[in-house]
């Protein structure tokens, strides 16, 4: 076992000594390139109201008294950025708040990014087929649908949280479908088998949303909700959703805009239904869900066109097939017509027996009087 | 087999009706015995205008196409008391030279429907190798037809409705052949074998003549 470490305490101070005074030279040398600033007589000047941050001026270091004006006689109360050693960066500015607080809290404008291009018509692609069966495994409880994971953490919680509230509040459920921009519902899937059905179960709304092209949001809408409301304020609710959707560019924000205004017109279309002891939704026979489209408003009969398609298809076959038959029927009589004026008729040539003297005739015929009698 | 002039039955070979005298003698003594260049469309009264005309010389001309052994000619005009339409029939296809596209057709398959405006109306009279197929009851049913387009003044219509009914009636009876392909002359001498006529006469070295009947048949195709 080894004896402690011993220092010699006359050793100790003198290495004490040492270092401090190699510190203090090192300080010397500091305050020579960088001054400290100095203490003004005059109070820090507010900034012009208008100014981007403005506002939260109070909040810098130094302000002891905020909303005060500033007296002449007010002490200084410490230093001001405009003092500042001309060393720093000179991108640094008493305006530009936007470095050290956040944007929301500035209430003024990001950056603004590029107006996104509409996604065309062609490119379009369906959604992932390996996606569907999340889609209707999807749980009842979660109304928002975002098998891809597109949205950022913070705004999908903040989502489901208002979906969640939603659906304990209303009549109507919301559900939220996300896609991304250039994706699109495959024709072939049937919404109302999201979520395990729940979707005809029960009174509610679906919204397929792409992710930054709120304007190809789609609305589903229960039965019992098409026929409690009309096809034009249902088609202005989804026009109103997508207009306040797009007051902004940044992609969460149009859909977190897009689902607090469908939120709130959900709840002023609830006033519109039957009582609670209506019949639900679901309707042997028909569609639970039927989407908010233009095409419904142009026409009441429209819809009744595409309910009765099948048959409509039959009956258009059966005309083309007429129209083809009787086309068909036309070129073969003009092909034996034809055929007819390349023909001549022989006639039989009997024996002939003169009579009353005339060598090619004996005056046979037939004769008529058309007088008016 | 009647008479003409009076309808009254006639026996095969009788030169002359017994009852009424009417015979070919007797005609050519009123009509004449020379024969006589016709147009296939006769109008002495006026009534048929240029368009309609020249539309019932296209129906007689498809009627000849179909038919080449035949041709049918039309005569409209007011007949004196003394004659009858069955008799200027009579006459015509004995002593009329029809201006047809092929001048060989005999007369004997010859059609002619007569019309009279004044006595309002209308005959058929046929050459006697037609006789057995546009017997008097189907010509009957013929006129019977074109009854109201007579009434109606239009008889140009009804002269085109009477050759369909005509058309019918003989392709029922006639075969049907494939139309034969023009044949290039063998030997061309002048103009006229090539189907063109000298302004200088003629052309031809005998008068226009029907060609009188003959007994010879037509080859048939197989």
């Amino acid at each position: 076992m080894k004896a402690p470490l011993r220092l010699n305490p006359h050793l100790a101070w003198l290495l004490g000594a040492i270092f401090l005074g190699t510190m203090a030279a090192q300080g010397q040398s500091i305050d020579e390139e960088l001054p400290l600033p100095r203490w003004e007589q005059d109070p820090p000047a507010l900034n012009a109201p208008d100014s981007p941050g403005s506002q939260f001026n109070s909040l810098l270091p130094g302000s002891l008294i905020p909303a005060l004006p500033p007296p002449a006689e007010l002490p200084k109360l410490g230093p001001r950025l405009e003092d500042a050693p001309s060393g720093l960066s000179s991108q640094i500015g008493p305006m530009d708040l936007s470095l050290f607080l956040h944007g929301s809290l500035l209430g003024s404008a990001r950056p603004a990014q590029t107006p996104r291009t509409p996604t065309p018509a062609l490119a379009l692609r369906d959604l992932p087929a390996h996606f569907l069966p999340a889609l209707v495994d999807a749980p009842t409880n979660e109304h928002l649908i975002d098998p891809q994971n597109l949205l950022p953490e913070i705004e999908r919680e903040d989502l489901e949280r208002l979906l969640t509230f939603h659906a304990t509040d209303a009549r109507i459920h919301l559900y939220i479908l996300v896609l991304d921009a250039d994706q699109k519902l495959p024709v072939d899937a049937d919404p109302a088998r999201f979520a395990r059905g729940a979707l005809s179960r029960q009174t509610c709304c679906l919204a397929i949303y792409p992710l930054a092209e709120p304007w190809r949001a789609r609305l589903f809408l229960s039965q019992s909700i098409h026929q409690a409301a009309s096809a034009d304020s249902l088609l202005d609710m989804a026009a109103d959703c997508i207009r306040d959707a797009q007051q902004t560019d940044q992609p969460a924000e149009q859909l977190s805009r897009y689902a607090i205004r469908l939120c709130t017109r959900l709840y002023w279309l609830q006033s519109t239904l039957p009582g609670a002891g209506a019949a639900s939704s679901a309707q042997p026979g028909g569609r639970p869900l039927r989407e908010i489209s233009a095409e419904a408003t142009a026409s009441p009969g429209l819809s009744l066109l595409r309910d009765h398609s099948p048959l409509l298809l039959g009956i258009s076959g059966a005309l083309g097939a007429l129209l083809i038959i009787t086309q068909l029927a036309r070129l073969w009589r003009r092909r034996c017509r034809v055929r007819h004026i390349a023909s001549v008729w022989m006639l039989p040539e009997p024996e002939i027996v003169p009579r009353l003297g005339g060598p090619f005739s004996a005056g046979a015929g037939a004769l008529l009087s058309y007088k008016r009698e | 087999m009647k008479c003409p002039h009076c309808s009254r039955p006639v026996a095969r070979e009788q030169a002359v009706c017994t009852a009424c005298g009417f015979s070919a003698t007797a005609i050519r003594a009123y009509l004449g015995a020379d024969w006589v260049r016709l147009e296939r469309i006769t109008d002495v009264s006026g009534r048929l205008n240029l368009r309609e005309t020249r539309h019932l010389e296209t129906v007689l001309d498809e009627f000849e196409r179909r038919f080449p052994q035949c041709f049918m000619a039309a005569y409209c005009g007011a007949l004196p008391e003394t004659l009858t339409l069955p008799d200027l029939g009579f006459w015509l296809i004995n002593h009329g030279a029809f201006q047809t596209h092929q001048i060989s057709r005999r007369n004997d398959f010859a059609i002619v429907m007569l019309v009279d405006p004044l006595r309002e109306q209308a005959a058929i009279t046929v050459g006697y190798a037609l006789e057995p197929i546009l017997t008097e009851t189907v010509l009957s049913a013929i006129l019977a037809k074109v009854r109201t387009k007579l009434r109606q003044g239009r008889i140009s219509a009804a002269m085109e409705e009477a050759c369909r009914q005509i058309d019918e009636s003989l392709r029922a009876a006639g075969q049907r052949q494939d139309a034969e392909p023009e044949r290039l002359p063998a030997l061309v001498s002048d103009a006229s074998d090539l189907g063109l006529q000298s302004l200088r006469g003629t052309g031809r070295s005998q008068p226009l003549l029907p060609h009188a009947p003959s007994t010879r048949k037509l080859p048939k195709k197989s």
